[in-house]
């Protein structure tokens, strides 16, 4: 891994007075340290989702698998808009399929027996997850929580911001009806002279920590400043505490992953030909 | 949103026309979407990543425009725009806000009547119709690339800059969900073509009416992991129709499937068979499957026989062949209104309208194969009685008057804008055609 | 030491809490609008120790009264803890759908922030709307947040709209609470300033609104059970 242009981050902080953390995450570099695997899920967590927690790592574990498989096929040679396609309709409909056979798997095995009807519902989700790689940056989002993206400018943007989700903490869920039409896709096929810098995708947990938006955005933006300033490792320690201290003003468990492109071992990357040479 | 290109920035046409960048509208699969200025209009510019703008591309594009295909429901490229070293883009019309994407209606954001949902089936396969009458083959039907509008059906058919001369270049292409089976198993000699569009029409069709993929059902439940393995014996080696009266394998799951059962329960009996055909014999027999006229004709006689539940309101499409139906919402008996019944001259052909409460007559129900169907073209509806409720009558928005014979052999004169009594029996002269009301078969 | 957190300002999202209280003339008899201060003052602590436990939410109270028209009783978004009662006194009729406009107005983007939980509407009355109450019920239901609003309401005594109180709170499986006697009336106040906050300022709710919990059938031990 060493060998790779890009580092990871990732951290999570369980919401105070929370029995349990209902987020889940996890990444990976691949074999070859050209891509990156990430996704976080936001296991809704009331009442009526009482497997919420495991419902999350169940999405995390369906978007890796399907989204590591979807990977394997595509070439980049291939055109873009079969890529495209199959990154818009097939992978949202492989996961979602996948997530539900994972939840009906874990039903047999662990029958549940509580006050609330059982079926898929109980393990209510959201999921964001992305692939990160030197010709295609890809994002999937279901449910809210934020996938962040910052480019050689520096300048963080939400590509996949709805205004039009639900607010007051009602959200799209791997549950929902026709759940597959309600992932977003971030597709952004890397161009030579806007080379990815940053990807986030963090539960709103984060993001209701802060007054605004923008306040959010600051938030990134510092993060991609301290990553150039005092280097991923410092990143990586200072960021349980302060995701613990963003979950004390949301009240929400928090979770934050990033990949972070390490701007000296960018192959080709400006800052290499200029600095570096 | 940063975006390939920046606000202000100034291309050209191929003719030399200056087009300025406004700003950034969102990314396609090939490319970026832009709002421009050109010759003092406001238009959409397609803007290929470096990986697209291939040379292949640009000469389908080039065919594309000049082909000049000028019709209001496709967002057809109409110039090249050329950049920088290869980099090049076309222009369209912009897609006006009240279009939705399809795929807002499977995800329950917009509300849309049974009559709207029918009239934007009869418009989409209009226009693929046209479109194949040219000669030209989409390739790639999808949700993804059909616009419509919730308050009218009208449709809108965009990234059409894939689509290319029958016979012109192939290989594999779309999504398995709706690439025709000979593709999905890469038969030789299958390339995509009219003959291929016609499979993908018609899971659309499914998909819009029904809700649910036509071959999604036991078999694919089944399936923990859909890898492409999986998905070519679904769609592409052993595909079998959720409703395949021969074949039991994969009907809807119940408990989890269950919508699927419903809609196809609530459909007419002419659409079923069309369904039936089209995704039994039509899916190893290219030649079997359902034209877009089979289509249109059983989509427009379903929105005829469209009435309103009298117990939720509900609209229902009734079966004048299947008495004793009930609402698909509330499962209260439905009750069938008058009907008229016209005949057309030259060709002959018989329609009839449910002279439900907004029951419409259109221009086109008055000829006997009309070029296009258009519901907004109205030249008659029924209204209620301005000072008696409850009483429906047949209001004549027709230039003309309109003659009438009652049973008891008196004539009478509709002038525009007056109403006639929805009274079974009295005969109508509408233009060339001639009409009656007919009282409820059952 | 960890590095000072990253990012802008960071604040906890406020709850918007509306008492909608029908101040009218029938509910002078009885004694009735002297219970329902009673009721309410009693519920502040109880509200205060809710606010205290979800320290993620803030919670924020305002009052509006409705009789000839609707006014309001408490104008100032006031953060609970500072939240103090001034008795309301009775006049007139009952202009439900004026009250309903007026919290309509408050519940649009602005003057709510895009990041608040979810508002809560507490709706008392004891007799029928006087005017266009379902219009102003449309002005709610036409803001994005008065939709998602967690909605409860209370019934005092016989004479109240039960019909329309279910309209208002837009929910099959909830019904208006029925208070027939001053303590029925406090432990209703007390039951839906608590769990209706409690309901709003948790986070996620998935797609789903806000199950609120039964409410609670008190024990008719009072002798005075008719107002």
């Amino acid at each position: 891994m060493s060998d790779s242009a890009w580092r990871l981050l990732a951290a999570s902080a369980k919401g105070p007075k929370k029995k349990v953390n209902q987020d889940y995450h996890d990444m990976h570099v691949s074999s070859d340290g050209a891509e990156v695997f990430m996704a976080v899920a936001d296991g809704h967590g009331s009442a009526a989702y009482p497997r919420s927690d495991i419902g999350s790592r169940l999405a995390v574990e369906a978007f890796l698998e399907v989204v590591t498989e979807f990977w394997r096929s595509c070439n980049r040679d291939d055109q873009l808009r079969h890529v495209h396609f199959r990154a818009k309709e097939d992978l949202p409909r492989d996961v979602v399929h996948n997530w539900r056979s994972r939840v009906r798997d874990h039903l047999e095995r662990e029958p549940f027996t509580g006050a609330v009807p059982v079926g898929p519902e109980i393990y209510g989700t959201t999921l964001l997850g992305a692939v990160v790689s030197e010709w295609l940056v890809l994002g999937w989002q279901l449910g809210d929580g934020e996938l962040c993206v910052l480019h050689s400018d520096g300048e963080p943007v939400l590509p996949l911001y709805d205004s039009s989700e639900p607010a007051g903490d009602e959200t799209y869920s791997m549950c929902s009806p026709g759940a597959r039409h309600l992932m977003r896709l971030y597709w952004a096929p890397v161009q030579a002279e806007q080379p990815l810098r940053l990807l986030t995708l963090s539960t709103d947990g984060l993001s209701n920590s802060f007054v605004s938006m923008a306040d959010y955005l600051d938030f990134v933006r510092g993060i991609d400043r301290r990553l150039s300033d005092n280097g991923a490792d410092q990143v990586a320690a200072d960021l349980p505490e302060w995701l613990k201290r963003a979950s004390s003003y949301s009240g929400d468990d928090t979770t934050f992953v990033g990949a972070w492109c390490n701007p000296r071992l960018q192959e080709g990357s400006d800052v290499r030909n200029s600095q570096v040479r | 949103m940063s975006g390939i290109l920046k606000s202000g920035e100034v291309l050209r046409t191929a003719q030399g026309e200056d087009v300025t960048v406004l700003d950034y509208l969102g990314a396609g699969g090939q490319g970026e979407v832009y709002r421009v200025q050109h010759g003092g209009r406001v238009r959409a510019l397609k803007w290929y990543y470096q990986q697209s703008a291939t040379p292949m591309q640009r000469s389908i594009v080039e065919d594309l425009v000049n082909r000049a295909f000028d019709d209001d429901r496709f967002l057809w490229p109409t110039h090249m725009v050329l950049g920088s070293k290869e980099s090049f883009g076309y222009l369209m019309d912009l897609r006006p806000p009240h279009f939705h994407g399809l795929s807002d209606l499977f995800r329950r954001q917009v509300n849309v009547t049974s009559r709207e949902l029918v009239i934007a089936c009869v418009y989409l396969v209009e226009a693929y119709r046209a479109l194949h009458s040219q000669g030209i083959a989409y390739r790639d039907i999808s949700y993804g690339n059909v616009f419509f509008d919730p308050a009218t059906g009208n449709v809108l058919v965009c990234d059409n800059d894939n689509a290319v001369v029958e016979g012109g270049l192939s290989g594999i292409e779309g999504t398995m969900e709706f690439m025709a089976p000979e593709l999905v198993r890469g038969d030789d000699g299958a390339s995509p073509g009219t003959q291929t569009d016609l499979h993908s029409l018609a899971v659309l069709l499914f998909m819009m009416l029904m809700n649910h993929h036509p071959l999604e059902g036991a078999l694919e439940f089944r399936i923990r992991c859909l890898d492409e393995k999986a998905k070519r014996q679904l769609y592409g080696k052993d595909p079998v129709f959720l409703f395949d009266p021969a074949d039991d394998r994969n009907r809807p799951v119940p408990g989890e499937q269950d919508t699927v059962r419903a809609t196809w329960e609530a459909a007419t009996e002419p659409l079923r068979t069309l369904f039936i055909q089209t995704f039994t014999k039509g899916l190893t027999r290219p030649e079997a499957r359902v034209r877009e006229t089979q289509w249109r004709d059983a989509l427009a006689a379903a929105h005829d026989l469209i009435v309103h539940c009298g117990g939720c309101e509900r609209q229902n499409v009734v079966d004048l062949a299947a008495p004793g139906r009930t609402c698909w919402s509330c499962a209260k008996r439905l009750r069938l209104p008058p009907v008229l019944s016209i005949t057309t001259s030259g060709p002959r052909v018989t329609r009839t309208v449910a002279l439900t409460r907004d029951a419409r007559v259109c221009a086109h129900h008055l000829v006997g194969e009309p070029v296009r169907h258009d519901y907004e073209d109205k030249v008659a509806e029924v209204v209620e009685h301005p000072r008696v409720p409850g009483r429906y009558g047949l209001r004549n928005l027709m230039p003309g008057t309109w003659k009438i014979r009652r049973p008891d052999g008196t004539s009478d004169e509709v002038p525009n804008g007056r109403s006639l009594d929805l009274k079974p029996g009295i005969r109508l002269q509408i233009g060339s055609v001639e009409a009656v009301i007919q009282p409820p078969t059952w | 030491m960890t590095a000072e957190l990253p990012g802008g300002q960071m604040a906890h999202r406020p709850v918007h809490f509306f008492w909608l209280l029908d101040c009218s003339s029938s509910m002078s008899i009885n004694g009735k609008i002297g219970s329902l201060n009673f009721a309410v003052r009693e519920a502040i602590p109880e509200m205060q120790r809710v606010a205290k436990d979800n320290a993620s939410a803030q919670l924020m109270v305002r009052a509006i009264m409705f009789a000839n028209g609707a006014q309001w009783h408490v104008q100032a978004p006031t953060p609970i803890e500072d939240f103090h009662w001034t008795d309301v006194a009775t006049s007139g009729i009952t202009d439900l759908g004026a009250a309903l406009r007026l919290v309509a107005e408050e519940l649009r983007t602005p003057p709510m922030p895009p990041r608040a939980l979810k508002p809560v509407l507490a709706l008392v009355s004891d007799g029928q709307p006087t005017d266009d109450w379902r219009s102003g019920l449309r002005a709610v239901d036409d803001t994005p947040w008065g939709r998602r609003a967690v909605r409860v309401a209370v019934a005092i005594g016989q004479d109240a709209d039960i019909a329309m109180l279910q309209e208002f709170l837009d929910n099959p499986e909830l019904q208006p609470l029925q208070a027939n006697n001053p303590k029925q009336l406090a432990d209703a106040i007390r039951w839906m300033s608590t769990v209706a906050v409690k309901a709003a300022s948790m986070p996620h709710g998935g797609r789903d609104t806000a199950v609120l919990p039964q409410p609670p059938t008190s024990v008719d031990d009072d002798a005075d059970d008719v107002w």
